[in-house]
């Protein structure tokens, strides 16, 4: 709570002009947002692009920014869209339907994974699909608040818990096929 | 080891961020919040660009005219007496600094004093 007043009294400072308000807010937020962008879309320079791309964004429409609102679900939320655009421009060059990766065979880099737990996980996230990987990104960073993920991607939260009961089956069926031998 | 829900979350709890590029911080902030301030705000951007599409209007329309009109203008010594002296006082009063560059920053940090 006391991180949203202090973004929210940020935000204010940055709208009256205070440069050094949005810098301390891009300190804040640049990580989590590239890490969504990252996790989202499996490409260090597009997730670098979307991530400034999204504080840009922010920057420029500061004002249209609510007051009751979070700035972590705001910038999350146009940084997500930014990554739909560009994952809805791969489809259509490739002319085809990404591939949804859950029920295909482990490619030799997911086979080949590390015994380190943090890697696995990551891992089998990398491995989910689109949907629930950016559902399962956005309950790491948010702190597990459905609301606010439902937020960010525009869904009803019925379907946000859905994809999140979904994505942790699907994490932790991966997880224990790849223990066994 | 088994997941079983509790387990799950507090392994996504503790998985690390992915680490960003060193640049993008001071890229990000340099195209936001470091920007450098500019020179002209948009108000006179505006205005002189408004101010020079009238001239060029003027000058495409009367171009034959007013060609005739200069010539005849500066083959007047009188007038061209008056243009001198108008730039010297021009001259003088920036080295007396009377008069103010149009300046961004200093702009707004007046605007900010104002209450």
């Amino acid at each position: 709570m006391w991180e949203e007043e202090q973004d929210g009294a940020l935000v204010a400072a940055a709208l009256r002009g205070d440069g050094e308000a949005f810098a301390e807010l891009v300190r804040r937020y640049d990580r989590p947002v590239y890490h969504l962008a990252y996790r989202t879309l499996h490409d260090a320079e597009e997730a670098r692009d979307v991530t400034q791309e999204a504080f840009f964004k922010a920057y420029r429409s500061l004002r249209t920014f609510r007051p009751e609102a979070k700035f972590s679900t705001w910038i999350f939320s146009i940084a997500y869209h930014a990554c739909c655009d560009r994952l809805n421009k791969r489809r259509r060059f490739s002319g085809e339907e990404i591939q949804d990766p859950v029920d295909a065979a482990p490619s030799p880099e997911h086979q080949a994974i590390a015994l380190d737990e943090a890697r696995r996980l990551r891992a089998a996230i990398d491995a989910l699909p689109e949907k629930y990987r950016t559902v399962i990104t956005l309950y790491h960073l948010q702190g597990q608040q459905y609301e606010e993920i439902a937020q960010v991607l525009g869904l009803p939260m019925g379907t946000v818990k859905t994809h999140l009961f979904r994505a942790k089956e699907h994490l932790r069926r991966m997880l224990s096929e790849r223990e066994e031998p | 080891m088994k997941y079983d829900d509790a387990s799950l979350d507090r392994a996504l709890s503790a998985l690390p961020l992915e680490e960003a590029p060193a640049s993008l911080r001071s890229a990000i902030l340099a195209r936001t919040a470091y920007r450098p301030a500019p020179i002209l705000s948009v108000a006179e951007i505006v205005a002189i660009a408004s101010i020079a599409a009238v001239l060029s209007w003027i000058a495409l329309t009367m171009g034959s005219q007013i060609g005739s009109a200069i010539a005849a203008a500066f083959s007047n010594l009188a007038l061209l007496a008056w243009l001198a002296a108008g730039a010297t006082a021009a001259v003088a009063l920036e080295f007396l600094t009377l008069s103010q560059p149009l300046y961004a920053p200093q702009r707004r940090a007046r605007d900010r004093a104002k209450p």
